[in-house]
């Protein structure tokens, strides 16, 4: 791997996923095999149903609790395996059954300890959305660890709505696999959300003005706003060429009595989604665009990309995707 | 050269006059690979329409007009596909000249025969008039000046008034009505959507002509 002087990289060929990996069905079977075959993976947080399912790659997990135990099966056409379930506080993550391979809490690292405690704010949950894209998982993936195409994609939400100098501001973290990244809030965006605070008196989990993007391997993020808000996210693989982000919006409020507070508490909900909503149908496109773009310079080598300070979580993912699907066991 | 690999042949993009204004453009695919023809301070060039960053399509429209501005993070391209406009370059990349250079966009063939364009992904090959065969070339040239506006939309199947000769090469399929129009129908070149696909009536000097709404906006 050669440095550029000091912030930048131009990774060599084996340092990055081959560009074939974003559109092959060989990849995406292999990836459904080593990756969402065996890591653990992020399934939602149970709620009165007390049955979690969701679909990746094929692969359909299916979980169910009762009372204190949970157990769930993976299926994949006729053939069904056990699951091993486990939780990060109120999040539930899954991996098809094995022996060996990191527990949960290795797997979240450094990260366990943290989520937990944003976790205790997934409350009063909104129901959940999904929202397809045309595009490989990864590039969704590669997307929202791009911290910076804030000004050029989403030039009228997101962009003003974090720190002017959020350049200064931006503390991004990076923990191999899994990363953080945490934006101050525009004084404006603060204001708005002291103000909801004080209307709807909002669980926080710390006093902190700040957006925060956890990434957990290979495809779960959770999002947060003002220490209050929880938005965990899940990229589904649907076809190499297509994917799904599922994402569940918590506006854990301690006043929802009235039925005053219930309307405001409802009507805010929906305001957050649907802003959630622009923001990535502001993403839709440029993840498109770099699935059609890829498959056109896979034939020239000497096109790498490169990585900037602020993408490194970026080369970060690919290489974490090249060891695991490397494991051959 | 029917039987020629995609990538080795020359493809009808547009009329010279599509690419005349400052920052039009004209985008095709060819297999996986799309292209994009523009003006770029009066220089009309061709590149793989990847931005080399991270592999977006720059323009993703079939054509129009604006600087050859990748929509992800804003990196903007010269004449010779080199990036001159990176947000954000004195802290995160830090890119100089010669870093600036190695991420030059890919170039593609471009060539022109009288007020054709034409474009193909591979960068050495016979040359268009090697390709069309030099009769068929001047017959071409010769053509494309002596129908030098467009007009209404005419289409020689539900036109009676006279007998029209057709003549097909590459993606582009010809009708002529001597001395009174010319239709061009540019297929889509193979692997790219329809959208790529393009028809222009072109009238003789002569003729009147009717406002024209194939210009980039």
């Amino acid at each position: 791997m050669s440095a550029h002087p000091v912030q930048s990289i131009v990774p060599e060929t084996g340092a990055f996923l081959p560009h074939s990996h974003f559109w092959t069905g060989e990849a995406f079977a292999q990836e459904r095999e080593r990756v969402f075959g065996r890591c653990w993976l992020y399934m939602g947080v149970f709620e009165d149903t007390n049955v979690l399912t969701a679909e990746m790659a094929g692969l359909r997990f299916e979980l169910r609790r009762q009372g204190e135990a949970m157990d769930g099966v993976c299926r994949d056409g006729e053939q069904v395996r056990p699951l091993q379930i486990d939780r990060c506080g109120a999040l539930v993550f899954a991996r098809v059954a094995q022996d060996g391979g990191p527990t949960l809490a290795d797997h979240l690292a450094p990260y366990g300890e943290r989520l937990a405690t944003m976790s205790a704010n997934c409350l009063n949950p909104q129901a959940p959305v999904g929202i397809a894209f045309q595009a490989n998982w990864k590039a969704l993936v590669e997307n929202t660890m791009d911290d910076f195409h804030g000004s050029t994609v989403h030039p009228d939400t997101i962009h003003p709505a974090v720190h002017p100098d959020w350049q200064s501001h931006l503390v991004t973290e990076r923990h191999g696999a899994n990363s953080d990244s945490r934006w101050l809030l525009a004084d404006g965006t603060a204001g708005w959300w002291a103000k909801l605070d004080a209307k709807l008196r909002m669980r926080r989990f710390a006093e902190e003005p700040f957006y925060r993007h956890t990434f957990i391997f290979p495809n779960f993020y959770l999002a947060t706003f003002y220490g209050a808000t929880v938005i965990p996210h899940r990229v589904d693989p649907v076809a190499p060429d297509s994917s799904v982000l599922r994402w569940q919006l918590f506006l854990p409020t301690t006043r929802l009595e009235t039925a005053r507070e219930q309307a405001f508490h409802r009507s805010t909900a929906t305001y957050l989604i649907q802003s959630a909503g622009t923001v990535i149908a502001e993403d839709c496109p440029v993840c498109e665009a770099v699935q059609q773009g890829r498959p056109g310079i896979a034939d020239l080598p000497h096109i790498t990309g490169i990585y900037g300070r602020r993408e490194r979580r970026i080369l970060d993912f690919h290489q974490a995707m090249l060891r695991q699907l490397g494991e051959t066991e | 050269m029917q039987n020629a690999s995609p990538e080795t042949r020359w493809f009808h993009l547009c009329l010279a006059d599509d690419l005349a204004g400052p920052n039009a453009f004209v985008t095709t695919r060819v297999g996986a690979v799309p292209l994009v023809a523009q003006n770029i301070k009066g220089r009309v060039v061709a590149f793989r329409n990847v931005c080399t960053h991270r592999f977006a399509v720059i323009h993703g429209e079939p054509a129009g007009c604006g600087p050859l501005r990748c929509p992800y993070h804003g990196w903007s391209f010269d004449a010779d596909g080199v990036p001159v406009g990176l947000p954000f370059n004195p802290t995160d990349f830090q890119l100089e000249a010669e870093g600036r250079r190695r991420l030059a966009l890919h170039p593609a063939g471009l060539a022109r025969c009288g007020r054709l364009v034409f474009v193909r992904v591979a960068l050495d090959g016979p040359s268009l008039e090697e390709e069309l065969g030099a009769a068929l070339f001047a017959r071409l040239v010769t053509l494309s000046d002596a129908f030098p506006h467009r007009g209404a939309m005419l289409e020689p199947a539900d036109d009676q008034a006279g007998d029209w000769e057709r003549i097909e090469i590459a993606n582009l399929r010809l009708a002529l009505a001597p001395g009174r129009a010319l239709v061009l129908h540019s297929a889509a070149p193979p692997g790219a959507d329809p959208r790529f696909s393009r028809t222009v009536t072109l009238h003789p000097a002569t003729a009147p002509t009717t406002a024209d709404a194939e210009l980039p906006a």
